[in-house]
């Protein structure tokens, strides 16, 4: 896989992660307390596996995507 | 001839039965039609049916014409606890679904520590701080 095919893994992963945290904040706002904690602690197992599964596996591919994801965090708070 | 095709399974499985031969069987499958094959091997057992003497090359084995000792020693001995294995496998995986329920499983004692970084207000919208943030702190918690 190359360098930008990775990134694009890496990415989505973290376009999905957001998705996933509006709709936490969404349950939230419209269920019982039980239900939101029922799905926020789904919905975290399902970013942490893609964080695991998906961006883990493409930063051990090309280590130069982890430097860039710290370094984007750094300067812009989100993945350019 | 389907009977005595049985018989003779029958008759091979109690020759080589263990008494803990339920240790060794897959927990759910006691349906299995040779679970039930086993069990009805076990319950024939009879341990005053007649067997060849020991020291001979078929010591200990079944036989049916009066030249066994006269206190046989059974192959398999009768089992006080007919279910005592298949209830320990069953206990054991009970208490392991009551752990992973009760939360306690490093996995879930890291998704409990770091799941209130997933729940941070964003400083701005599209902001992938928290998923960074969550990401490193899954990670250290599971020693990666």
């Amino acid at each position: 896989m190359d360098q930008q095919t990775a990134w694009q893994v890496v990415r989505t992963s973290y376009r999905c992660s957001a998705d996933l945290q509006v709709l936490m904040k969404f349950l939230k706002e419209r269920c019982s307390s039980e239900d939101y904690k029922s799905f926020a602690k789904a919905i975290a197992t399902v970013i942490d596996t893609m964080n695991a599964q998906l961006v883990d596996r493409a930063v051990a591919i090309h280590p130069d995507i982890g430097r860039r994801i710290e370094s984007d965090i750094e300067k812009f708070g989100h993945l350019t | 001839m389907a009977r005595i095709a049985e018989e003779a399974i029958l008759h091979e499985i109690k020759r080589s039965l263990r008494p803990d031969w339920r240790r060794f069987w897959k927990a759910g499958h006691e349906n299995d039609r040779l679970y039930k094959l086993y069990e009805r091997a076990e319950r024939k057992f009879d341990p005053n049916q007649p067997r060849v003497p020991k020291g001979q090359p078929e010591g200990g084995q079944w036989t049916s014409d009066g030249e066994g000792d006269s206190q046989p020693v059974p192959l398999v001995p009768p089992r006080s606890q007919p279910d005592g294995d298949a209830v320990g496998v069953s206990a054991i995986l009970a208490k392991a679904k009551q752990l992973a329920a009760s939360g306690t499983t490093p996995y879930q004692r890291c998704l409990n520590l770091c799941f209130p970084i997933l729940e941070r207000a964003l400083p701005f919208p599209g902001s992938d701080r928290n998923t960074f943030d969550f990401h490193k702190c899954m990670n250290a918690c599971l020693g990666k």
